[in-house]
């Protein structure tokens, strides 16, 4: 059972862990929108529209969390409901993510050569909702290919930060992918999660001084 | 092999060549941006458009003067080239 592999103690600090996320993610968008605003470019655009739906997405799932996990602190009787609002959390940043992946993806196969836009991303869908951490690895591999391509040329510590940031997200996705076998492999791939989202803060942090 | 400048990066510098003057005619921009008189025309519509550039005429002479739009292009130009060359975005 996947629930056994999770340390009881991270239960309910992994809202936390999405909120942080969050956090960063609308970071990121912000700061893509400035610059889609100035650029006027639509890739710009995208990766704020990505960054956008990925945080709200995490978003959904931290405060479902804080919500269902906080009903005993707070003395309130555990109801049926309030567990289906932790699955309708995950299912709003199952959809959210694997749609933000998407359009990365397709921004960056579609910057590459725009013919291979449909076949690069269609046949992933099918496989949507029985593995959610699949398809995103399957999403990001596109993108994570572009920003191996794209730190080979550039050689710069901000190309291998973003690099990095996406590697541990792909990280996260795959570790989860194991979740019923080892135990830990939870709360390490929310770490994964944190510090590659924390990467991408590093970048903006650089860029905007 | 020089590397061929992008839209942006010509919007830049046509913004950079107003931004050192008061007020600045067609032919010092043309010069000074290394620009083609045809590209000249098509990025200057691209500049009044977005309203980055505003230009007068006064006794028959055509003059260029940058808005605060067009300041605030050029402040922001080095974040925004940075971060789409981190993410591997084209400028």
């Amino acid at each position: 059972m996947v629930l056994l592999s999770i340390p009881l103690w991270f239960f309910g600090l992994d809202f936390a862990v999405y909120g942080l996320c969050s956090f960063f993610a609308f970071l990121v968008a912000y700061f893509a929108n400035s610059i889609s605003q100035v650029s006027g470019k639509r890739a710009h655009y995208h990766l704020f529209v990505s960054f956008s739906l990925l945080g709200a997405g995490m978003l959904a799932v931290s405060l479902s969390s804080l919500m269902v996990f906080s009903q005993p602190y707070l003395g309130i009787t555990f109801s049926e409901s309030v567990s289906g609002l932790d699955d309708v959390g995950y299912w709003i940043y199952y959809i959210t993510a694997i749609a933000a992946y998407a359009l990365l993806a397709y921004t960056y196969v579609n910057e590459a050569k725009p013919e291979f836009i449909a076949p690069a991303i269609l046949p992933s869908w099918p496989l949507l909702y029985s593995h959610f951490n699949l398809v995103s690895l399957v999403m990001l591999s596109f993108t994570l290919f572009h920003m191996a391509i794209n730190f080979l040329s550039k050689k710069n510590l901000n190309s291998l930060f973003i690099l990095s940031g996406f590697c541990l997200i792909g990280l996260h996705h795959l570790l989860l992918l194991f979740m019923p076998f080892y135990n830990l492999v939870y709360l390490l791939s929310h770490f994964l999660l944190l510090c590659g989202f924390t990467l991408l803060v590093v970048v903006l942090r650089r860029v905007g001084r | 092999m020089i590397a061929k400048r992008s839209r942006m990066e010509i919007v830049h510098d046509m913004l950079s060549v107003i931004s050192k003057y008061p007020a600045v005619g067609p032919t010092k921009i043309i010069y000074k941006a290394n620009l083609s008189h045809d590209r000249f025309k098509e990025y200057l519509q691209f500049l009044k458009a977005r309203e980055l550039v505003d230009e007068s005429t006064q006794k028959g002479k055509t003059t260029f003067t940058l808005t605060l739009k067009g300041r605030d292009f050029l402040s922001k130009f080095h974040q925004v080239k940075e971060l789409s060359e981190a993410f591997g975005l084209p400028l």
